[in-house]
């Protein structure tokens, strides 16, 4: 983990699924974690557990239950206009619950995964076939809307610009402080990469947890154990503006005069776990 | 029929098209060509398409076997029984919306299916496909305009519709052709430019073709329903006092759910499954 801050260009997208139709959450506690979600109760998804947002632009998107999963899928082109910058696109699974989830897990297996980049603009294409994020506290900026909440996110990075026989998945988690009021830009102010590796095709589960009596997040991939991210006490000063939690998968798509790049990425969703008080009967 | 009940049918014809300032005209889609037939690519084109959807639930967009599939799902609010929460939509735009003049969608109303509510007086509405067609402003030219806000644009629109509470057969929905003004900067608030026009009725899991076509130096648009003849949407001139601040041309899907408590039977929901077959334009509009 690295306390040193470090800005991050989320090009308006990353964090764009957060939106305000949540209760204030409660005080969290160390409660014991049930299933929210195992797609088993109805055919399609319910209004009263969730909800989905599109950002950005996908050409191809999809999203549904097929055999007690939930399938995502987003996939986008990039433009051809120019060698500099990118373009990305995100479908987020929000959770709609009627008090606070200060932890989640979510059983994951990337289904299909596609990266296509360009050589006169690279190290911009790429997948993220997982976000698991966790909405906390704020530190007390006086702006309106999401300025200065704080959440844990758990990022699945995909291969860049190709994938190939060798590629794997790596994870990273984040402590997102908001930096406007839609939060569509932010800092990481705590971090901690290389939590693991996974081979593409092998299931998976991602869990973040707020612990706020510590004041720290803990976050783990499958049975490993927790990583901590450990922040500044003073900063927790109320509670998130705009509590969340959310499941999402994201693609970035690198600008090429040489054709387009593609990113494509479907995932299934099994079970979502999370603290008990926060699930919806 | 005899001679003086084909002569009153006649001018009660006459009298409608007076009223509504309807008038068929002969259909018009010899100058169209092929803008997208699905069989270019194994996906969407991104120099062709532009897609996005608003919040909601299950939802598609996707190119399989020579067609593309397009569904859309949302619930609605469960917080009273009175009115909708507003407009939702699964769309696909075209690239470039100020090339298209003209434009005939073949579709294909795979399934739908919406719910109402008892204790609320407000209809839920189901678009299983639109066709809009976005291209002039009112505003006058130099009227300061944020990008995006559709203040004073006119939408015409081909929609293929149903009620929750038709009365109609299961699987029959409502093709209409109208004309809108979007009266605030994201169109939640309309006005109509003359009446809606039905067009016809159209089965699901049966292909029909829509059409609408903008003639500028007629003030109109024409709307179509399969070989049938155009009706026109007519608009004042100053309708078009410069181009829309927000053009658009696209193919959606869209839910209007109305709030339903759930101890009155909520959420309602609404759900819409469809095949969009050949997308042919005016020929200055095609994307090789």
């Amino acid at each position: 983990m690295n306390p040193s801050a470090k800005r991050l260009a989320w090009t308006g997208l990353v964090v764009a699924g957060f939106v305000s139709l949540w209760p204030s959450p409660a005080p969290a506690g160390h409660e014991a974690v049930g299933v929210y979600e195992d797609w088993r109760g109805s055919s399609t998804l319910r209004s009263d557990r969730w909800l989905v947002r599109e950002d950005g632009q996908n050409e191809e998107i999809a999203l549904g239950i097929q055999g007690h999963r939930l399938t995502m899928r987003n996939r986008r082109e990039g433009a051809t206009a120019s060698d500099a910058g990118s373009v990305g696109g995100v479908q987020a699974l929000l959770a709609r619950n009627l008090s606070n989830i200060d932890r989640m897990e979510a059983d994951l297996r990337v289904r299909n995964l596609e990266v296509s980049g360009c050589a006169a603009n690279p190290g911009q294409t790429l997948v993220r076939p997982a976000l698991l994020a966790v909405s906390a506290f704020n530190d007390g900026t006086s702006d309106a809307g999401q300025t200065g909440d704080h959440a844990i996110q758990v990022q699945v990075n995909g291969p860049i610009d190709t994938v190939d026989a060798a590629s794997v998945l790596t994870v990273q988690a984040n402590v997102v402080r908001c930096l406007n009021a839609a939060c569509t830009i932010g800092s990481s102010p705590v971090f901690a990469l290389g939590i693991a590796t996974l081979p593409i095709s092998k299931p998976f589960t991602l869990r973040a947890a707020w612990d706020r009596p510590n004041h720290r997040f803990l976050v783990g991939v499958n049975a490993d154990p927790d990583v901590e991210l450990a922040y500044d006490a003073a900063l927790d000063t109320a509670n998130a503006r705009v509590p969340f939690a959310s499941v999402r998968t994201a693609v970035v798509t690198a600008n090429c005069t040489a054709g387009h790049t593609t990113a494509d990425v479907e995932v299934e969703v099994g079970e979502v776990r999370t603290n008990v008080s926060a699930i919806v009967p | 029929m005899n001679t003086t009940l084909t002569r009153y049918g006649t001018l009660m014809l006459l009298a409608a098209i007076l009223v509504l300032g309807v008038r068929p005209v002969a259909a018009n889609a010899d100058g169209l060509a092929t803008y997208e037939d699905w069989t270019t690519a194994a996906t969407i084109r991104s120099d062709r398409w532009v897609g996005s959807s608003d919040l909601g639930h299950e939802r598609l967009r996707e190119v399989r076997g020579g067609k593309l599939l397009m569904r859309y799902r949302r619930e609605g609010a469960t917080l009273s029984d009175v009115g909708a929460t507003g407009f939702f939509s699964n769309r696909l735009n075209f690239r470039n919306p100020l090339r298209v003049d003209e434009m005939e969608v073949e579709l294909n109303v795979r399934d739908v299916s919406l719910t109402g509510c008892p204790a609320n007086a407000t209809a839920s509405i189901t678009r299983a496909a639109t066709v809009d067609l976005n291209r002039i402003s009112d505003l006058a030219p130099g009227t300061p305009s944020a990008p995006g806000d559709l203040t004073g644009d006119h939408i015409a629109r081909v929609e293929v519709r149903r009620l929750s509470d038709s009365t109609d057969p299961a699987g029959l929905l409502t093709v209409r052709a109208l004309l809108f003004r979007c009266e605030n900067p994201g169109c939640a608030s309309t006005m109509l430019v003359g009446a809606p026009v039905v067009l016809g009725q159209v089965r699901t899991h049966r292909w029909f073709r829509v059409r609408l076509i903008w003639d500028p130096n007629g003030n109109e648009f024409r709307a179509g329903l399969d070989d049938d003849p155009d009706v026109t949407l007519p608009y004042p001139p100053e309708a078009n006092a410069r181009p829309a601040n927000n053009p658009l041309a696209a193919i959606r899907l869209q839910h209007l759910p109305a709030n339903c408590t759930v101890a009155s039977g909520g959420p309602t929901a609404g759900d819409a499954a469809i095949e969009v077959g050949t997308v042919r334009t005016n020929a200055s509009a095609i994307i090789p």
